[in-house]
């Protein structure tokens, strides 16, 4: 798949994405985040661990296009997700344009769990036509 | 630092977080991320790139920003957070990062007191690496 040719409306495979605690724990110890609203009784998952763990097919795929870069990133957290959650993630292409020999792609992460809406993201991907330099992720 | 709870004053300063970017951290990011991008982990590849060697996820740069987020304000920041984040460059691997920011704005209104920081992460020359903007509502 090119990813610098997907068009605006593109939706990747939904992802069913299970929130355990030995998934939370690995990152909230990769990240060394001390906070206790991740430990113990009542804890919920780092918003940032489900966004992260949202976009696995995204960056599985970025390493098939090297020069790509992750230009912004928004993140809004509508409802908090506690760990031992399962959590469904869709990404959608929003716009794409061409600039200067890279595809600009916005995509909008979308993440519900059994309670709603849990979280939304958008990202501005910089992604190159045609051969380029590598990935920066 | 004050504890999470208190209201914050505009003008009160989060962090700052030092930390050195290990390939140790990266490789544990990689793993609990599940994004083994060569660019983060292979040095003999990223030697080849434009950035001359590996640079950190930056999700694990934003991460650290959410760390002194949560410090600050505790639970609301995972509750009912936002953060808008612009990547200016690229954090090497083997160098340190600095975290820090600034309370911008406080607005007490019918839901709680909206809160709104500027949040940096830097190099150690003091280059921005990281520029975000982040909300959060406490509740009274």
């Amino acid at each position: 798949m090119d990813l610098s040719q997907v068009q605006a409306g593109f939706a990747f495979p939904s992802q069913t994405i299970s929130l355990d605690a030995a998934e939370v724990d690995a990152y909230i110890r990769a990240v060394e985040d001390p906070s206790p609203a991740y430990r113990g009784g009542g804890a919920v998952v780092p918003p940032l661990a489900i966004l992260a763990l949202a976009m696995r097919g995204l960056t599985d795929l970025l390493t098939r296009h090297p020069g790509s870069t992750h230009a912004s990133q928004r993140l809004t957290v509508l409802r908090p997700v506690p760990v031992g959650s399962t959590v469904t993630a869709e990404l959608i292409v929003r716009t794409r344009s061409e600039r200067r020999g890279f595809a600009a792609l916005i995509l909008e992460a979308r993440v519900h769990n059994a309670a709603g809406p849990a979280l939304e993201g958008e990202m501005l991907l910089m992604v190159p036509l045609g051969d380029g330099s590598p990935a920066n992720g | 630092m004050d504890e999470p709870g208190t209201i914050p004053e505009v003008g009160e300063t989060l962090g700052p977080l030092d930390i050195l970017v290990t390939p140790e951290r990266v490789r544990a990011y990689a793993d609990a991320a599940h994004d083994h991008n060569p660019i983060h982990l292979d040095a003999a590849f990223a030697a080849t790139t434009h950035f001359g060697g590996p640079i950190a996820h930056g999700m694990l740069l934003l991460a650290y920003l959410a760390r002194v987020l949560g410090e600050r304000f505790g639970r609301a920041w995972v509750e009912n957070g936002a953060l808008e984040a612009r990547f200016r460059g690229p954090a090497m691997v083997g160098t340190s990062v600095r975290v820090h920011g600034t309370v911008r704005t406080v607005i007490e209104a019918l839901d709680g007191i909206q809160v709104e920081c500027a949040m940096q992460c830097a190099d150690p020359s003091g280059q921005t690496l990281v520029q975000a903007t982040a909300r959060v509502r406490l509740h009274r």
